[in-house]
């Protein structure tokens, strides 16, 4: 999948689990903060980026991925 | 009622509108639960925080409910009835147009902390 | 049947009255399945008879920990001490009564320090009881 097919797939996926606005989702923006992530609901971001790409991110990578640049790149480098 | 009384007493029911009321919960430390959740360390089961906000719909609704979907809940913080003796538990319905469902919105809190938020579909008992 | 009764108490650390999980009929990679016979002094049981919903949530909550528990077993590990951390798109369809037979498929997903996602499925023979997703925190 290229660059443009992940962000085209995972950025709907995200504002409706997270309910937030898809307008929120830039490459820039932070996640956490985008999302409203907290302790409990960051376990659900690795979900849908598991369960959509096949893409496990293990807790020791989370750190290097802030904001959705990252993910995308993230996801990319790691798919099958 | 499965917990009034046992798990937790209402000390004071404030209703501010027919669908809006708070009620201040006194958690039993004699409840008998904390036998076995857990030995040598009581902590309030969340489950039982779900009853006791779905007794307190009740309360304010005035008929048996059933609880039919839970959307979400979280629990944000351990309850106990040391850690928190006295505990505001908050609830809006909102009748579903065209059932006998309400849609309810709850929480469990004190001055300090939030230990629960709530969301769920409730249905008349028949 | 991998455990039942008292030898789920190696598992998990709920003791009476709120003991809502009495086997392990199996368990293969993420994957269990548990049950529970309604016993009269079952915890939740309502003046009609039937079993109050959040028993159900006890039921599903209590069977991931006893799995989680034969995991750590099974790998040498101490017991974890879970807590529903949350619970999502619960449903229940049916309240089960006295004397049931409730199976329950448990899934356990993502995990992500210490918060694990987990889904179950109750059954009552053919008949679905109730399903939900979960989160359990482990201290």
């Amino acid at each position: 999948m290229t660059k443009e097919e992940i962000i085209e797939k995972v950025n709907p996926l995200l504002a409706e689990e997270f309910e937030v606005d898809e307008s929120d989702i830039t490459p820039d923006a932070v996640i956490k903060e985008a999302l409203e992530l907290d302790s409990l609901s960051l376990v659900d971001l690795v979900a849908v980026i598991e369960h959509t790409f096949k893409v496990k991110i293990p807790a020791a990578d989370l750190p290097t991925v802030k904001t959705f640049a990252d993910l995308y790149n993230y996801i990319e480098s790691h798919q099958a | 009622m499965l917990l009034k009384d046992k798990f937790f007493t209402v000390l004071h029911e404030e209703r501010i509108t027919a669908n809006d009321a708070v009620f201040l919960c006194e958690l039993k430390a004699d409840c008998d639960v904390y036998r076995g959740h857990f030995p040598d360390k009581p902590v309030s089961p969340g489950v039982c925080n779900i009853e006791m906000i779905r007794e307190c719909a009740e309360m304010l609704i005035g008929q048996d409910l059933l609880i039919d979907t839970i959307k979400q809940c979280r629990l944000t913080a351990v309850a106990s009835p040391s850690i928190c003796p006295k505990v505001d538990v908050k609830v809006t319905v909102a009748r579903v147009e065209g059932t006998e469902n309400y849609n309810i919105v709850a929480s469990i809190a004190d001055a300090l902390t939030s230990y629960m938020e709530m969301k769920a579909t409730l249905k008349v008992k028949e | 049947m991998l455990y039942q009764n008292e030898e789920l108490f190696r598992l998990m650390p709920q003791r009476a009255p709120i003991v809502m999980v009495d086997k392990i009929l199996d368990a293969e990679g993420d994957t269990a399945h548990t049950g529970l016979t309604v016993g009269p002094d079952n915890y939740f049981i309502e003046e009609d008879g039937r079993m109050a919903e959040p028993g159900l949530i006890e039921h599903i909550a209590q069977s991931a920990s006893a799995f989680k528990g034969h995991k750590a077993l099974q790998a040498g590990e101490p017991l974890p001490i879970g807590y529903i951390g949350e619970v999502k798109k619960f449903h229940c369809y049916v309240r089960p009564a006295i004397d049931q037979e409730l199976t329950t498929t448990i899934t356990l997903g993502a995990e992500v320090n210490g918060v694990t996602l987990m889904t179950g499925e109750t059954r009552c023979g053919e008949t679905l009881v109730a399903d939900t997703q979960m989160k359990i925190f482990v201290e």
